[in-house]
């Protein structure tokens, strides 16, 4: 398990990441999504040993990560613009790669470089973008450690190699309980891969939790109310939002469906239905409650 | 994870991501080792075979003894230390792996790979670092073994080699490991390549500069300073930097063995492991996050600064100060200075040229430091000018007044390990302060303070009139004094010696300089004549106006000789000097130089590109024979040397006179017709002229160069030769008068005695002369109307300590 505790970094007067505490449990698909600068760039390169932290510590199985090498082993990290060498080929990375981690699967590598179309003594330097990504998760991949961090990997990423990628980690996460930890700030991407999801934002955590019961807690509320009513009057809902075009209300409401269904009954509004809200309204809603109001910034 | 095999299998890999330093090396060592070898032994094999078959002879030489002798020089110049082109590409090799082997912490991108990887970082440093080395060292010794293979090939076995090769071995990598590791440093301390490459300029140049700027403010606010004789500037400017490090080991360790190279490495492979050590720390403390920024680390931005802004603010306020030598014009560049070195970092630093004015307080900082660098020069805060030893710390001092010197020049010869000799020039102060032992406590300070008292004078006068102060030297008749310079050489109890040069009136001090000439102290540290023994003299010579003759090798007229002159030297007061011009120099040959005079000889080489000339032995180490010097005269009489010999009329062919009241420098007086026309046109005209005249053969002329020249030709009449008898009568060789500061000299007209003896069948361009002064202003009323002399326009006579002023 992964874990950050009160994790600082600070980039001169920048805050970059603030007094994080993070779980991130084995075997589950760890999403960190994230407004730009959001910090969860530099959570990865705190958690992968790159940056050193202020404060506080990231820690795996109770050991911290910096400089640690037994630690460093079980992790591969793809930064959002990995690293190949000069004139290297995808066989020279293998090389490479093979004499770091030592569980390093060479057959799969070949295996895999076939599957994604890519030749292995063909110039890195002369991939595009998205195959340089893909040459980075396979390297990854069959590094065989236990965690994998990716930074925007998704980003750049066909459908077809995004669900490839995505088949891959599960088929990984199912034969070796592989720990994807996938930073993104696209939240579709994540949205069907991830089990876990940790929301960064401003450089602190505003929540991290399970994706399902996140989904469960959230919801999006249409109803039009008796007249004279307003949605100040909803006081038995904790509403996180208000939307108002004429006489229909959308709200944005905490709490199971349930009992935000028996709520609704008992102000007796002339028409109400609940609709599950995507991760990206839910990640929208919960920055906007944060103080982040997102209409400014693209308006 | 981090195994052994692991650290190689990094450095394997490491080594394919630079395989174009390593291809580099291999070339650029390629050329100038093994190929370099093989074309220098074709060429002697190609100048042997030559030899033979043109059947050239050597003089006590067989061809084969000069083919090994250019063999013994080709190893020195491939694989010795005098191979230029190898010592250069150590150098660019240093620098350029320095620089890229580290870069990488510059690049986000990199950073991220290589401190993601379970490697621990001291390893990718100690890899990085060791590679950097390897493709150095590898590709040097890999090319000195193939050029040990052509040496050998050709007969030149390892014997003779190996021991050079290796020396230069050590020696290349200790500059190598010096230069590299401060470039290192400098790509560690910074965050982005081209901040590296500035970086490194001033880690290489920052001391020496700094030391040249002291230097300069010392010797601009300090009157009593000698900068040559300062320790610590020597030391800096030399190890200041990695580069003059290097130049300098490579220069001491010249001609010296491997064995005696291995000394001389200790110190800089100690800097080198210091640097690899400072690196490591460095590395391990850079923050990831420093790629791309310019400084790595926040803490070194300020104090960097400091030390650059504030020696740029003074440099700048000092030049401009010295210009004009006023303070609004030291004001204008200290600020210049101030505001742009300060700007120019920060706009470095921030990367931004907007952030001109950041850090506002830190430049009022650094100004502040500047004015008190600034103050410690200008009002001596340090106490330098008034450095005077207590007389509990003082043992004994040299003591070398200028007015009192002989302008003599000593020398001895110095026989080298291989048995052949160089020749060690010696000015007079350089003896005096090698070997004076002054111990009168009281007549140093004196001294000492009267110079100490004029240096506060000297010093507030510079700084409100500039240079013009020096005047005092040229009008020294009209206001009383005789000035003169005293460098002093205090030796402490503590084994250390403080210099000091004062300014002093030799009028003011005339009791105490002439107590300290008259002790036997000082006779004995100005004249090394003083100090030799009968056993060691082998032979005495006589000077006198260029002319030097033998005197005696007998063994005991020379001990008597030596003893007589020793004692009149002894007690030669400063009076006698005043009063009496040098009659003959005498020079006592000791059995060293006569070791040296055969050596030379028997070589019949003289070496004339390297340590010295055979001219030297004929113009150093005479002593001057003064009047009062009547025993040695009344021996140098017995030994047949008349020292108040007058050349006879007789022996003239003719006499030049030239008037020196021209600025022009007499170097450029050439008789070459091509230059001076005007000199033959004159000679013809004078021949026309004497003819017409025919009683006086005399001739004026007037050099394009505004020189006048007036001829007296002995043409065998009886008026011409009365005339230059006067003439003869009055003058005094120009060497000897030089050799005498405190008596009258008139430097006005020189008088340029070509005697027949001398020039027969010579052409009138290719003859010699004796050059001779008038004694004084006793010049002949002729010739003082033929050269239209004017005694008040006359500013070259000196009228010495105690002669006759207006």
């Amino acid at each position: 398990m992964i874990e950050a505790k009160n994790l600082t970094k600070r980039f001169d007067n920048i805050i970059a990441v603030d007094h994080i505490n993070a779980k991130i449990k084995d075997g589950y698909v760890f999403g960190l999504i994230g407004t730009n600068g959001a910090g969860k760039s530099t959570f990865l390169r705190m958690a992968s040993g790159v940056l050193r932290p202020d404060e506080g510590s990231v820690q795996i199985d109770g050991e911290d990560v910096f400089e640690n090498t037994r630690v460093k082993a079980r992790f591969f990290y793809i930064s959002d613009d990995q690293f190949f060498f000069g004139n290297a080929s995808p066989n020279d990375m293998m090389v490479y790669y093979r004499t770091i981690y030592p569980m390093f699967n060479v057959p799969r590598f070949y295996h895999l470089l076939e599957s994604f179309g890519l030749d292995k003594r063909r110039k890195v330097s002369t991939f595009s973008k998205g195959m340089k990504k893909q040459l980075s998760v396979i390297l990854g991949i069959c590094a065989n450690t236990d965690y994998i961090f990716c930074d925007e990997t998704f980003d750049g990423l066909d459908p077809v190699m995004r669900q490839a990628v995505k088949s891959l980690f599960a088929s990984d996460m199912a034969e070796r309980k592989l720990t994807p930890i996938i930073a993104s700030h696209n939240l579709r991407e994540l949205e069907d891969i991830c089990d876990h999801v940790g929301l960064l934002h401003k450089g602190g955590i505003l929540l991290s939790r399970d994706l399902d019961e996140m989904k469960l807690n959230i919801h999006k509320l249409q109803c039009v109310l008796k007249p004279g009513e307003k949605a100040e009057d909803l006081t038995d809902l904790d509403i996180i939002k208000t939307e108002t075009r004429g006489s229909l209300l959308t709200l944005t409401v905490r709490g199971v469906k349930e009992e935000i269904e028996a709520a609704m009954q008992s102000y007796e509004p002339l028409f109400f239905e609940t609709i599950p809200l995507s991760l990206e309204e839910i990640f929208i809603s919960e920055t906007e409650v944060a103080g982040y109001d997102i209409k400014k910034l693209i308006f | 994870m981090t195994s052994r095999s692991l650290f190689f299998k990094l450095m394997r890999e490491d080594l394919k991501q630079r395989i174009w330093a390593v291809g580099l090396a291999f070339l650029m060592f390629f050329f100038w080792l093994p190929v370099m070898a093989a074309m220098g032994v074709s060429s002697i094999e190609r100048e042997y075979a030559r030899w033979i078959a043109s059947g050239t002879i050597f003089e006590n030489k067989t061809l084969e003894a000069v083919r090994m002798e250019r063999f013994m020089e080709l190893i020195e110049n491939v694989v010795g230390l005098d191979n230029v082109m190898l010592i250069c590409t150590i150098v660019c090799a240093a620098f350029i792996l320095g620089l890229t082997g580290f870069t990488y912490l510059h690049s986000k991108k990199q950073v991220d790979f290589y401190h993601s990887i379970p490697v621990r970082r001291e390893f990718t440093f100690l890899l990085r670092y060791l590679n950097g080395v390897w493709i150095v060292l590898v590709m040097y010794a890999l090319n000195l073994v193939l050029a040990l293979g052509v040496f050998a090939v050709n007969g030149i076995g390892l014997s003779l080699t190996f021991g050079p090769a290796m020396a230069a071995l050590l020696i290349h990598m200790s500059g190598f490991l010096l230069i590299y590791g401060l470039m290192m440093l400098a790509v560690l301390l910074t965050g982005n390549f081209f901040v590296s490459i500035l970086g490194g300029i001033v880690l290489f140049s920052w001391v020496p500069l700094v030391v040249l700027l002291i230097m300069g403010l010392s010797e601009l606010f300090f009157q009593t300073i000698r900068t040559d004789k300062q320790p610590a500037f020597q030391l800096f400017m030399i190890h200041g930097s990695p580069v003059s490090h290097y130049a300098a080991m490579l220069e001491e360790c010249s001609n010296l063995g491997f064995s005696s190279c291995i000394g001389s490495c200790v110190k800089p492979l100690v800097v080198a492991v210091l640097f690899f050590g400072v690196g490591l720390v460095l590395y391990r403390l850079r923050p990831s996050e420093a790629a791309g920024k310019a400084m790595a680390f926040k803490w070194s931005k300020a104090p960097i600064k400091f030390l650059l802004v504030v020696p740029c603010t003074i440099a700048m306020g000092i030049l401009f100060w010295t210009v004009y030598y006023s303070i609004a014009w030291a004001a204008f560049g200290f600020l210049m200075g101030l505001f742009i070195s300060h700007a120019i970092i920060e706009i470095i630093y921030h990367f931004d040229f907007r952030k001109l004015f950041a850090n506002l307080p830190q430049m009022g900082m650094c100004a502040a430091l500047s004015l008190a660098a600034i103050g410690i020069f200008r009002f001596d805060l340090i106490g330098f000018d008034r450095y005077v030893p207590k007389e509990a710390d003082f043992s004994s001092a040299s003591v070398s007044i200028g007015r009192l010197s002989d302008w003599n020049d000593y020398g001895l010869p110095v026989l080298r390990e291989d048995g052949s000799y160089s020749w060690r020039s010696l000015n007079e102060f350089d003896y005096v302060e090698g070997n004076m032992q002054f111990t009168d406590y009281a007549l140093v300070r004196a001294v000492a303070e009267a110079g100490i008292l004029q240096a506060a004078e000297n010093k507030e006068k510079r700084l409100h009139g500039g240079d013009n102060f020096y005047v005092y030297y040229t009008d020294e008749e009209e206001s009383g004094t005789y000035w003169s310079y005293v460098s002093v050489g205090y030796h402490l109890k503590n084994g250390k010696t403080v210099y000091r040069n004062y300014s002093v009136d030799v009028y003011a001090l005339r009791e105490e300089i002439e107590t300290i000439y008259a002790t036997a102290e000082y006779k004995k540290g100005l004249y090394p004549a003083m100090n030799f023994t009968d056993d060691s003299t082998t032979g005495i010579y006589s000077l006198k106006a260029g002319q030097i003759a033998e005197v005696s090798t007998n063994p005991d007229f020379c001990a008597e000789l030596l003893s007589a002159y020793q004692e009149e030297l002894s007690a030669l007061t400063l009076t006698e000097r005043a009063e009496e011009k040098p009659v003959l120099a005498l020079r006592f040959l000791s059995t060293a130089e006569l070791d040296y005079l055969r050596a030379i000889t028997k070589s019949r080489r003289p070496n004339y590109t390297g340590d010295f000339m055979l001219d030297d032995m004929n113009a150093v180490n005479f002593f001057a024979v003064y009047p009062s010097f009547t025993r040695t005269i009344e021996l140098l009489d017995q030994a047949g040397i008349d020292v108040y010999e007058k050349i006879s009329a007789e022996n003239v062919e003719r006499i030049e006179i030239c008037s020196r009241y021209t600025y022009k420098a007499d170097s450029e007086w050439n008789r070459d017709k091509e230059d001076y026309p005007e000199y033959d046109e004159y000679a013809a005209e004078y021949t026309t002229a004497a003819e017409a005249v025919s009683t006086v053969s005399q001739s004026v002329y007037r050099s394009k160069e505004d020189r006048w020249i007036t001829i007296l030709e002995n043409d065998g009449s009886a008026a011409g030769r009365q005339r230059i008898q006067e003439v003869l009568e009055n003058v005094v060789p120009g060497d000897l008068m030089r050799m005498n500061d405190l008596c009258t000299r008139n430097y006005g007209l020189e008088v340029r005695i070509f005697l027949k003896s001398m020039n027969e069948g010579r052409s009138r361009s290719e003859q010699e002369y004796l050059e001779y002064y008038f004694d004084s202003e006793e010049i002949p009323e002729f010739l003082k109307a033929m050269v239209g002399y004017e005694e008040a326009e006359n500013y070259n006579i000196s009228y010495g300590l105690d002669g006759e002023r207006d």
